[in-house]
C-alpha cells in the first residue's frame, strides 16, 4: 500500500496556507525569496549542509553549503549595491550553469532588483530584443558571452554595467567591470532589501504567436507554489540529492532549479555539460541523485542510446523521475520503467504559471501518456473555443484553462497590458494549449492552439524567426512554422521566397540555417527551409501559415474562407 | 597540429571548397590516407571554429574538444553540422547515427564520415 496520501487527501480542504506556514510567512511580512533561499535554511540549523555539488564537462567539481550560498549572494548583492543598482531595476544573468549564476540570482533578488535570466546560447538579437524591451541596468556574464554583449551594447543606453565573473587580469572594454566571486572579500551580514509578496522578483522572456517575446513578471510571492510543489510533486526529502536538467535561463530552470529544491533545504547536483548519455549516467551514479527532474526530449535522446549503456551503470540511487517540457510520450513512461524501474512523471505548467498545475503526483497511478491531474488549489478546466465556456463532455477537446489565484501566476507581461489581458477569457487564464479530460479527471495533451512551435520542450515564437530571416539578403518573404519531430516533439520548419537574383540551393539553405541560428539561438534554427515561389496569404496579405502547418501534420487544413478573406 | 590553437577563422559566411579527393574516399596508399584523413579533419575543425566560436573568443578547439558535452555545438546545432557534412563529403548519415556521441569531437565526427564514405 503506498505511503503517499490519495489525490482526495491531497486536495481535500487544500489551502495555500499550509505552505506559507510551512515557510514561516505571514501575511504582511517581507517577503525575499534570496533570504528564504539561503538565510532561513541557515537559521533553521542547516548551515553546514550542502546546497549546491556543481561539475562542469571536463569534472571539475565545487561544493556550496547553505551558509556559504547564504555569504556569496551576500558579496554579490553587497557588490550590485556598491554599483549603485536599484531596487526594482533588471539584472540580467547571461552564464552557463556555473555557481555565479545560481548564487548570483539569490544575490539580485537580495537587493531588491528583478533577476533576468537568459539563455546563453541566446545570439546577439535575440540578447538585444530582451534586454532593450526590459531596459535591463546590468548585465552578469561570462568571458565567452560578453563578444555577444559587446556586439550591442551601444544599441543598450541603459545597460549601465557588463559584470564577468571570469574575466580576471583580461583588459576591459566600456562598461565592463570584473567579478571573480569567490577571491572576493566574503560579505557575512548583508542587509536583504525588505521586499514583500508583490514586490517584482524574477522577469522570463516567453514566445507568442505575435511580436516579440514578452517578459512574464514574477513576484516574491511565487515561492509559496513553487516550494510546496516541488516538496510533493518532485517529492523531494531533506536526505535527496536532487537534479534538474534544466538551464536557468528558462522558467523551469528558476522555479525548479533554484527556488523550489532551496527553498526546501535541499541538496542540488548541477551539471554544466551539454548532452551526453554516458556522462548523465555517470553523473547520476557518482552524485547519488535521488531524484531527477528531466525532459521528453532528452529522454528520447537517452531512449536513442539504448539500454545497454543503463546497465553499465548502478543507478539503483535513483528514487523518483518527474519530466516536464513537452508532453510524455507513452514509450518513454514505459521505457524508464523497464529501465530504471521507475516511471517518469509527467508535469505541465509555463511560464506565466510560475509553478507546475497539471501533474502526475508521486503515488498516483500513471497513465502513460496523460499528463496527469490538476495541482491542489489549481482549479483547472478544458473551455470551448468559440464560448470560452468549460466542456463537460468526457474525452472532449479543448482550451487549457485555470480560474487566475494562485501564488506564482504572472503579474503581467512587461510593458505589453494588452498582450497579458489577451490571455484571459470569461474570467479564466488561456494556457495556448489544447487537451482533453478522461473520466477519471485525467488531462491527455491534444496540441497548441496557437503558431508557436514547441521544441524540445522550450517556446519558439514564429515572427521573431521570421524577423530574423528577413535579414538575410536572400530571404523576400518567409513563414515558421512547427513540423513534427520523433525527438522534440517539435522543430521548426521555415518556408523562404527568394528575393530576385537568388535561387535555391544546399550552400543557401545551410548559410541561412546558420544565420539564424546565430542570430538568435539552435532553438530558433529551422531544421528545414522549402523555398517556394510565393506563401499563402490572406487578401490584405498576411500569410497563413495554418496551411503550411497543416500540411507539415499532415492535417486538413478547413474552412479558411474567413481568413483568407481577412 | 591538432593540438594547436586555430589561428583565425576564415571570417566569411561561404562554405569552404573541399576537393573530391577528401571525401570521395579512392585512397591508394598510407601516406594518401593519412593526408585525406588530415584534410577532413581539418574542415571540420575549420567549420566548427568558423560556425559555433565567436569572433574573439580564444578558445582552443583540438581533435579531441568535446564540442556536444563541452557545450559548444548543441543537439540542435546538429543539424546544420551533419547538413554540411553530408554535403561536402557526398554522404548520407542516417538519423539514428547521428547521435551527439558520435558528434561529440572532430575526431568522432570524421569517424562517422569516413564509415559512410563510399568506397
Amino acid at each position: 500500500m503506498s505511503h503517499y496520501p490519495s489525490y482526495q487527501q491531497l486536495t481535500a480542504n487544500f489551502d495555500w496556507s499550509i505552505s506559507e506556514r510551512e515557510l514561516g510567512y505571514e501575511k504582511g511580512d517581507n517577503l525575499n525569496i534570496g533570504w528564504m533561499c539561503s538565510d532561513r535554511i541557515c537559521r533553521m540549523g542547516k548551515a553546514d549542509k550542502l546546497a549546491l555539488i556543481w561539475e562542469d564537462h571536463q569534472g571539475t567539481e565545487k561544493r556550496f553549503t547553505y551558509n556559504d550560498i547564504r555569504v556569496l549572494s551576500n558579496t554579490i548583492a553587497h557588490f550590485l549595491v556598491g554599483l549603485g543598482i536599484q531596487p526594482g531595476e533588471r539584472v540580467c544573468l547571461f552564464m552557463d550553469r556555473v555557481p555565479e549564476l545560481y548564487i548570483g540570482f539569490l544575490g539580485i533578488l537580495k537587493t531588491g532588483a528583478v533577476a533576468q535570466p537568459l539563455f546563453s546560447a541566446f545570439g546577439d538579437e535575440s540578447l538585444f530584443v530582451r534586454l532593450s524591451n526590459a531596459q535591463t541596468t546590468a548585465i552578469i556574464t561570462q568571458k565567452k558571452h560578453v563578444l555577444k554583449v559587446r556586439k550591442i551594447r551601444n544599441q543598450l543606453p541603459n545597460l549601465r554595467h557588463i559584470i564577468v565573473v571570469d574575466a580576471g587580469d583580461a583588459p576591459q572594454q566600456e562598461r565592463e567591470i570584473s567579478f571573480a566571486m569567490e577571491k572576493t572579500p566574503r560579505v557575512e551580514n548583508f542587509e536583504v532589501y525588505p521586499t514583500n509578496a508583490e514586490t517584482p522578483s524574477v522577469l522570463h522572456y516567453t514566445s507568442g504567436t505575435t511580436g516579440q517575446p514578452k517578459g512574464a513578471q514574477h513576484v516574491h510571492y511565487s515561492i509559496i507554489s513553487q516550494y510546496l510543489t516541488a516538496k510533493w510533486v518532485l517529492d523531494l526529502r531533506s536526505d535527496d540529492i536532487y537534479w534538474c536538467n534544466a538551464d536557468p535561463g528558462w522558467v523551469t530552470g528558476t522555479s525548479y532549479g533554484i527556488i523550489g529544491p532551496w527553498a526546501n533545504g535541499i541538496t542540488q547536483a548541477v551539471l554544466d555539460s551539454g548532452f551526453g548519455a554516458e556522462r548523465w549516467y555517470k553523473f547520476i551514479e557518482k552524485h547519488r541523485i535521488s531524484v531527477w527532474y528531466s525532459a521528453p526530449t532528452a529522454i528520447r535522446l537517452l531512449m536513442k542510446e539504448g539500454n545497454d549503456l543503463v546497465k553499465m551503470h548502478n543507478l539503483s540511487c535513483l528514487r523518483h523521475l518527474c519530466s516536464v517540457g513537452e508532453p510524455l510520450n507513452a514509450e518513454a513512461v514505459i521505457w524508464s520503467r523497464e529501465v530504471f524501474g521507475k516511471e517518469f512523471h509527467d508535469t505541465f505548467w509555463q511560464t506565466e504559471t510560475g509553478c507546475i498545475v497539471i501533474t502526475n503526483f508521486p503515488g498516483m497511478p500513471i497513465k502513460p501518456g496523460s499528463m496527469g491531474r490538476p495541482f491542489p488549489g489549481i482549479t483547472a478546466t478544458v473551455l470551448n473555443p468559440v464560448t470560452y465556456e468549460p466542456i463537460h463532455q468526457i474525452g472532449a477537446a479543448g482550451l487549457i484553462a485555470l480560474r487566475p489565484g494562485w501564488p506564482s501566476q504572472i503579474r503581467y507581461y512587461w510593458n505589453n497590458e494588452a498582450g497579458y489581458q489577451a490571455k484571459f477569457k470569461n474570467g479564466w487564464y488561456l494556457c495556448g494549449d489544447r487537451a482533453s479530460i478522461d473520466s477519471d479527471g485525467y488531462y491527455w495533451f491534444v496540441g497548441r492552439d496557437d503558431d508557436v512551435i514547441n521544441t524540445g520542450g522550450h517556446l519558439v515564437g514564429p515572427f521573431e524567426i521570421e524577423s530574423a530571416l528577413l535579414e538575410h539578403p536572400a530571404v523576400a518573404e518567409s513563414a515558421a512554422v512547427a513540423k513534427p519531430d520523433p525527438v522534440n516533439m517539435e522543430v521548426v520548419k521555415a518556408f523562404v521566397a527568394l528575393k530576385p537574383g537568388f535561387q535555391p540551393s544546399d550552400d543557401l539553405e545551410l548559410e541561412i540555417m546558420n544565420h539564424i541560428r546565430k542570430r538568435l539561438s539552435p532553438l530558433a534554427m529551422p531544421q528545414e527551409i522549402e523555398f517556394i515561389d510565393a506563401l499563402p496569404k490572406t487578401r490584405s496579405g498576411k500569410i497563413v501559415r495554418r496551411v503550411l502547418r497543416c500540411k507539415e501534420f499532415n492535417e486538413p487544413v478547413g474552412d479558411l474562407s474567413t481568413i483568407m478573406n481577412d | 597540429m591538432f593540438g594547436a590553437r586555430i589561428a583565425g577563422k576564415t571570417g566569411s559566411s561561404n562554405l569552404m571548397p573541399v576537393t573530391t579527393a577528401v571525401c570521395a574516399g579512392n585512397r591508394a596508399g598510407q601516406e594518401e590516407k593519412r593526408l585525406i584523413m588530415d584534410d577532413l579533419t581539418k574542415m571540420i575543425r575549420d567549420y566548427v571554429v568558423r560556425e559555433y566560436i565567436e569572433e574573439g573568443d580564444d578558445r582552443e578547439i583540438t581533435e579531441t574538444t568535446p564540442l556536444i558535452s563541452g557545450g559548444i555545438v548543441d543537439s540542435f546545432s546538429m543539424v546544420s553540422l551533419k547538413r554540411f557534412l553530408e554535403k561536402k563529403c557526398n554522404v548520407q548519415i542516417p538519423d539514428a547515427d547521428a547521435t551527439p556521441v558520435a558528434f561529440d569531437t572532430v575526431q568522432s565526427i570524421v569517424s562517422l564520415v569516413r564509415r559512410f564514405q563510399k568506397t
